[in-house]
């Protein structure tokens, strides 16, 4: 059987104008603008995000106890994520927190919903790229070219799983898709001990799971030299942000609960603030071009997209999460953070990873840690504890809450008065802290690739990659219908006209 | 040669390891003959695929998915139909997918008027690009299914209705009015009017465009003629089923659609018959959030127990996952057939619970007011889901139009 295809033809085109228009991106619909100069080089490139909802505003005058569910429905690919950042928000809001036994839920619930999430992202959306190659043909760039090739085996392995990943969600919140779990001081139901069987008999599949999917990805991606020469080509996709995360005890990797941390181009510790002072650190720019905003560090400053010790821009999601975790508090991640930081140290990094691609790398570590420690949480004797929610609380004040998403550090911020009423709401969501950041990505892997007026689907599609890597919320699910990831690039004159249109299906 | 037979060997590990706590799913032994083709299961999560279909005898349907406003989580219930995804490709083939927009557009525009057999849209319709691309997909396509609650009756993204200053008061909330953005505009100096997203922008190198944001959120059938209606938030496994053997029926075996108008996967009866709990009918004296009663009984009925549930004004079919976990309705599957007005039908349900008969005049007005202040936003409780298919469809400012 032949290997993937990582080279297509290029041909020559006479504009300098190129859109890729869909692309994947966070909720709904996005493009690229590529424009290029006299030479047929990449001038720049732009990534651009048209759609707004207005959450934040329509949220206001609402009961502060319907958020968790009115903002899931912000994405249902991560509602998990919002679900829980609201809870944590609905609980400040109350002055409360959590019982013991509702957070050990929550956390059981959410380590289930990064599983759901990772495996839908690298099998659905990268895994096509590394299996068939980013320039095979358009036609079997997808799950389904990637389940012809290596067996129906895979396919039922990752559906199964994922499926099992979902019922978990669904056992605690009613639904996996917008689910109905919190409430201000706990959850709504507790768990009884043939859920807690049934969850740990699915939790331990999701490890020897998730250690077969590093297993594959060391195989297929660091088994393949053209391929680490592309995720280590400095000139493609590479950036030296800041990078943020959670931070648990001693600084572990943590999705749920904790302190944000911030560290340098050096992986030092540049800030750990607490989740209520985020607004010192944290600020949101805009531009006239996309309705997505750009947060930046705010001591540093909003300087334009691009990365370095004196822009603010920072980013998010599992390279980030690595990159400013110190360790990882179960066994079998730990041992794949080692091999991991030993690989690039041989390459001679000893700071942070600011390969993009090495995302893919990080989220299976982080797969293989949510696993873990769903089956931590399933095992423990308190799991069915009755004591889920927090007697005698009343609404009134200010709550924030922070969560990792599956894509990046959640912020969701809500004032109510004294009857439980929204005043004032601000949300940061993960994707979003990318944004500028997948814009210097798509701009250089544009710049790093596309010469001479020489363009091919193979190389948009590594445009593409640049972005894939971030998993721009809903391109996880939804590239794995048997259909295809449909692109359409069309290559028009200087006056608007089409020269030619390049589809990819 | 060599890797993929690796991964090959890694999975067939996998699959032994994984049969040992997994429940055995039963292989048929392919090609399953085309009778079976319909008999998708309706309640497993993972069984329900066919192998080896195959391809319809007449040949694949064009199919269509897109999504306008929407969150994504409709895609994510049809993935979430698992292995019979795969019969999806059997029988189709997907001309568009929910993530493409305006490139896609070009291929689509190039298709003949009726040549997509399906296309199923989710979202609202809240801005030019959603409201352009329902239009296309009309025209293009010989049935249009509405699927999901915001495409159906405007979903939570419609109560943006309820913002009385429309479209302009959200942007400036979002771009100048929340605190980090603020807090950018202070720090850098820079004006709104710099920085705020444009319609049409000319940036150094040319010009970019975004879509129009409407002040009014419509549902798709306010917007284009539509065939089928798949409520929910999202749609459940089961009503996706249902959704699915009808296609199946038809595209295998010509089999004949349901009427134009049907509501697929809902059934004639409220929520409350097929929700576990069993119902008093006690009377309402007391309104409390779901998080104020610490012991709630799980078998009794939520309105029972003082928790407003939409469960009586809300159609069944969803199968009452909410209520099983000790959360109440809030509506996602619409209103009971032939009401359409979910929210004042739930009003009406809860009123009759308060003891004011003439024979038991226990309360008077002041009293039930007093129980109702308790629901500080009604609109936003009530038509949580609804706001577009309501008769209210938004707030506008006082002495405004």
């Amino acid at each position: 059987m032949a290997g993937p295809i990582v080279w297509d033809e290029k041909k020559k085109v006479d504009t300098k104008r190129i859109t890729v228009d869909p692309i994947t991106r966070l909720e709904g619909h996005g493009k690229i603008e590529i424009f290029l100069d006299d030479k047929g080089d990449v001038k720049n490139a732009y990534w651009q995000v048209p759609e707004l909802r207005g959450f934040e505003r329509f949220c206001i005058g609402r009961k502060v106890t319907e958020l968790n569910q009115i903002t899931a429905r912000l994405c249902g690919v991560c509602p998990g994520a919002h679900h829980l950042a609201s809870t944590k928000a609905i609980d400040g809001c109350y002055n409360t927190k959590p019982t013991e036994a509702a957070f050990r839920i929550r956390d059981l619930f959410y380590n289930a919903h990064f599983v759901h999430s990772h495996i839908a992202h690298f099998y659905a959306l990268a895994s096509p790229d590394f299996v068939l190659g980013p320039g095979s043909p358009a036609a079997t760039r997808n799950v389904l070219g990637v389940v012809g090739k290596v067996g129906l085996e895979l396919g039922g392995a990752v559906l199964r799983t994922r499926s099992k990943a979902q019922r978990i969600q669904a056992m605690i919140g009613g639904k996996a898709t917008h689910p109905v779990m919190g409430v201000p001081g706990g959850v709504a139901i507790a768990l009884n001990k043939e859920d807690q069987r049934e969850i740990l008999s699915y939790a331990e599949d999701m490890v020897e799971f998730a250690k077969t999917t590093m297993a594959v990805f060391k195989d297929v991606v660091l088994g393949n030299k053209e391929y680490v020469d592309i995720i280590a080509n400095p000139d493609l996709y590479y950036q030296e942000s800041y990078y943020m995360g959670l931070a648990g005890k001693d600084n572990a990797l943590e999705f749920h609960d904790g302190p944000v941390r911030v560290v340098d181009q050096s992986r030092k510790e540049k800030y750990k603030f607490d989740p209520y002072d985020y607004l010192d650190y944290v600020a949101e720019a805009s531009e006239p071009w996309t309705y997505e905003k750009f947060p930046y560090l705010r001591k540093i400053g909003y300087k334009g997209l691009y990365s370095g010790p004196d822009s603010g821009l920072y980013r998010a999601a599992p390279l980030a999460r690595i990159n400013v975790c110190e360790s990882i508090s179960t066994p079998e991640a730990q041992s794949e953070l080692d091999y991991f930081r030993g690989f690039f140290k041989d390459l001679g990094i000893d700071g942070p990873v600011n390969f993009t691609l090495a995302t893919h790398w990080a989220r299976i570590i982080e797969m293989i840690h949510a696993a873990e420690r769903a089956v931590v949480n399933a095992s423990d004797k308190d799991l069915t504890n009755s004591d889920i929610k927090q007697p005698d609380i009343v609404p009134g004040g200010r709550g924030v809450g922070i969560v990792e998403a599956p894509r990046g550090t959640l912020f969701h911020d809500y004032v109510c008065d004294e009857n439980g009423i929204v005043t004032a709401c601000n949300m940061i969501v993960g994707t979003t802290n990318n944004n500028g950041p997948i814009n210097v990505d798509v701009a250089r892997a544009a710049k790093g690739l596309i010469h001479n007026f020489e363009v091919s689907p193979g190389l948009l599609n590594m445009v593409e990659m640049a972005f894939r890597a971030y998993d721009p919320c809903n391109s996880c699910a939804t590239h794995s219908l048997p259909g295809q990831m449909p692109l359409t690039a069309k290559i028009r004159y200087s006056d608007g006209s089409v020269f030619e249109t390049i589809t990819r299906e | 040669m060599g890797f993929i037979d690796k991964v090959k060997g890694i999975f067939k590990k996998s699959e032994k390891e994984a049969a040992t706590s997994a429940p055995a799913k039963e292989e048929p032994a392919a090609p399953a003959n085309v009778a079976k083709a319909a008999e998708f299961p309706a309640d497993s999560p993972i069984n329900g695929y066919v192998p080896g279909l195959g391809a319809p005898p007449n040949g694949k349907i064009n199919l269509a998915i897109y999504w306008a406003a929407g969150c994504g989580g409709c895609d994510v219930s049809l993935l979430d139909t698992d292995e019979k995804i795969l019969n999806i490709g059997d029988m189709s083939n997907i001309v568009m997918w929910p993530i493409a927009a305006d490139g896609k557009e070009k291929d689509i525009e190039a298709m003949a008027d009726g040549e997509i057999t399906v296309a199923i849209i989710n979202g609202a319709i809240r801005n030019s690009e959603n409201e352009h691309m329902a239009k296309l997909l009309r025209k293009k396509a010989q049935i249009v299914v509405s699927y999901g609650a915001c495409a159906c009756l405007g979903g939570s993204p419609a109560l943006a209705n309820l913002v009385p200053g429309g479209h302009k008061e959200i942007l400036n909330y979002v771009y100048e009015s929340v605190p980090s953005s603020a807090n950018f505009l202070a720090d850098s100096g820079k004006k709104i009017g710099d920085v705020m997203p444009s319609v049409k922008y000319e940036a150094p190198e040319g010009t970019l465009t975004l879509p129009v944001l409407y002040d009014t959120v419509k549902t798709l059938d306010q917007t284009v003629d539509v065939d089928y209606y798949i409520p929910g938030c999202p749609p459940t496994q089961k009503s996706i089923a249902q959704l699915l053997n009808a296609l199946v029926g038809f595209v295998y075996k010509g089999e004949a659609l349901p009427p134009k108008g049907t509501v697929v996967g809902v059934q004639a009866k409220s929520l409350c018959e097929e929700c576990h709990r069993h119902k008093e009918n006690r009377r309402i004296t007391n309104v409390y959030e779901p998080h104020e009663v610490l012991n709630i009984d799980y078998d009794l009925c939520l309105l029972d127990q003082g928790i407003l549930c939409l469960g009586a004004g809300t159609t069944a079919g969803c199968g009452a996952p909410c209520t099983k976990a000790d959360q109440p309705c809030r509506g996602c599957y619409g209103p009971t057939q032939p009401v359409s007005e979910q929210g004042a039908s739930i009003f009406t349900a809860i009123a009759s619970l308060f003891p004011v008969q003439a024979n038991d005049a226990t309360m008077d007005e002041d009293d039930m007011d007093e129980i109702m202040s308790v629901v500080k936003d009604p609109l936003g409780y009530f038509y949580a889901f609804s706001m577009s298919k309501s008769l209210i469809k938004r707030a506008v400012k006082e002495g405004g139009q």
